[in-house]
């Protein structure tokens, strides 16, 4: 099985299959444009982040799998447990997901931070995403 | 900024976000997030920003929402002012029935069935319009269902409920006597398709009793063909029964299984679990309207012309944040001056609006004499409302287990009741007679 070295913005060193590699539409245009020789840095995906988001890849292409014996409500729990995190880590998990274009984590963030959000005042979700320079603006 | 009345609907656990984070988020994937809102959702969120009203209206428009009609109008509440008129038809207008069609940029187009009858011969003719030439494209003859077959019609003002085009295809009701009912399905794209029927069933699914219509002469009023997630749906009201208050009737969808040509249950649930108990009056003529779409798998209820609410049938929750408005034509003339303006035009017409992901509104323009507007919205916030009644709600419902199973559609415990037994109060006004001349 080829392998291919990730490394983080902090420098750590990820070794993963190559199929689950190829997941990150991002990381699969990297490995075409420069091979597999050398590894891939990430500079926009921490250490942690990017750990957490290998295991969720490598959960679905378990799930995936002739012969697996998930169900899909284990498959759910696995999700709903996942973006079970704090607000940063989450945060963190949406920017990377995009950033590395995993589109069914970016899905499951987003939907994520929709629900906490949908029953919001329109006013708490304006603050929410106003940054204070567009506020002054 | 003033505090809506909106803010108060839910009262959910706040979670208090740290506002420096989410605002790094960049627009594109802000952009993301709106496509994961729920549309009750989205209309409340309209006016949060320029940003986010554009992506908001970008995303209702880039999605397919649709509209139909009665007596050819056509009429689109996101875009209040836009109304249009069809091109009359010659002949009476049995049914119509309308789908939205994909248009790249230009936004919305749609297709529009038509069947009428023309002249005194009885035959059918099926009429074709496409909203990007604005004209009836093509006339050619519908075939007449075999003797003795009505069709399902609905009343005067929904004479689409019964009626749904998918793809190239026009499902649609007929009844024959013994109370036979069936679904058919006509290419409406092939000039040398014949009817096919798809489903044949005697008795009501969800073990409803038809009796209870026989006394009203209602029996097709209370079901919807829609489309929902791709498939067909049959949304359908359990008929009145005196016995039994009215909050613990049932209303349910199900959903017609290709392989075996059956209904199979998607919900069942009671009224009294949706709304609070005697919202809903007692009446003789206790309706449900349903509606939906085929991308989504939410559709929106209306009840007594009143009464909404939006249930996605996956998950089983009803997801209700819109709101019921009822306003006059009289009142308010000058504060909106446009959007009376069409409910003038849209007067006895109902309008259901199909957003990509669920409905947006369904307007009932006013009873006899009066002119207001019932109308179950999820429109933009933004412009002053004049509802004199607004109701708001967030239920939870679970579906699928109903208190008592359903009875398989063709099953043996037939209900008594027979064409013959039944006393159509206004024949002309619910069926239309199509035997051939």
């Amino acid at each position: 099985m080829v392998k291919v070295t990730l490394k983080s913005a902090e420098g750590d060193v990820f070794e993963v299959d190559e199929e689950l590699a190829l997941e990150s539409l991002m990381v699969k245009n990297m490995i075409e444009d420069v091979g597999l020789d050398s590894a891939i840095s990430l500079p926009n995906v921490s250490s942690t982040i990017l750990a957490k988001v290998i295991e969720y890849i490598k959960f679905h292409m378990d799930a995936q799998k002739d012969g697996s014996k998930k169900t899909s409500e284990e498959i759910k729990a696995f999700d709903d447990d996942f973006v079970n995190v704090g607000i940063p880590t989450l945060f963190e998990m949406v920017l990377a997901s995009n950033y590395l274009n995993v589109k069914s984590l970016l899905s499951l963030t987003c939907n994520t931070v929709a629900n906490m959000i949908k029953t919001k005042p329109p006013a708490e979700v304006k603050e929410m995403f106003t940054s204070a320079k567009q506020a002054k603006a | 900024m003033a505090k809506r009345k909106w803010d108060g609907m839910t009262k959910t656990r706040r979670k208090r976000m740290n506002p420096s984070i989410w605002s790094r988020l960049p627009r594109d994937i802000q952009h993301q997030l709106i496509t994961h809102l729920p549309i009750p959702t989205l209309c409340r969120f309209c006016s949060l920003s320029k940003d986010w009203h554009a992506a908001i209206l970008q995303q209702q428009s880039r999605q397919q929402w649709y509209i139909t009609f009665a007596n050819s109008e056509v009429f689109n509440p996101m875009i209040q002012n836009r109304h249009e008129l069809l091109p009359r038809l010659i002949g009476n207008v049995i049914f119509t029935a309308i789908q939205s069609v994909p248009c790249g940029s230009e936004g919305i187009s749609y297709i529009v069935v038509a069947v009428t009858t023309s002249g005194t011969a009885g035959n059918l003719r099926m009429h074709l319009y496409d909203s990007r030439v604005a004209a009836w494209i093509s006339t050619t003859d519908f075939p007449v269902p075999d003797n003795g077959e009505l069709f399902c019609r609905g009343n005067r003002n929904y004479n689409n409920k019964n009626m749904l085009l998918q793809g190239d295809h026009l499902y649609f009701f007929t009844v024959s006597p013994g109370n036979v009912t069936r679904l058919k399905l006509f290419n409406v794209w092939n000039p040398k398709a014949t009817l096919r029927t798809v489903a044949t069933w005697t008795s009501l699914p969800l073990g409803f009793d038809a009796a209870g219509y026989a006394r009203t002469g209602f029996v097709e009023k209370d079901m919807s063909l829609i489309s929902c997630g791709g498939r067909i749906v049959l949304g359908i009201l359990e008929p009145r029964d005196d016995n039994r208050n009215l909050g613990s009737r049932r209303f349910g969808f199900v959903y017609l299984d290709k392989e075996s040509c059956s209904w199979q249950v998607m919900a069942s649930l009671s009224l009294d679990s949706v709304f609070s108990p005697g919202m809903i009056k007692n009446s003789e003529y206790t309706t449900m309207i349903a509606v939906g779409n085929k991308n989504s798998s939410e559709v929106a209820l209306l009840f007594q012309e009143k009464w909404g609410c939006i249930l996605n049938l996956a998950s089983g929750r009803c997801c209700f944040k819109a709101l019921i408005e009822h306003w006059s034509r009289n009142m308010h003339r000058e504060e909106n001056q446009h959007r009376m303006s069409c409910c003038h035009r849209i007067r006895r017409s109902l309008v259901k609006v199909i957003t990509g992901q669920g409905i947006l509104g369904l307007t009932r323009s006013a009873a006899q004499g009066a002119p207001c507007t019932f109308c179950l919205r999820a429109s933009p916030p933004a412009r002053q409302r004049l509802n004199n009644q607004t109701l708001t709600y967030e239920i939870a419902v679970h579906v699928g287990t109903g208190s008592s199973p359903p009875a398989p559609i063709d099953g043996s415990n037939s209900p008594v009741n027979s064409s013959s037994q039944r006393k159509v109060k206004d024949p002309v006004k619910d069926l239309v007679n199509v035997r051939n001349v």
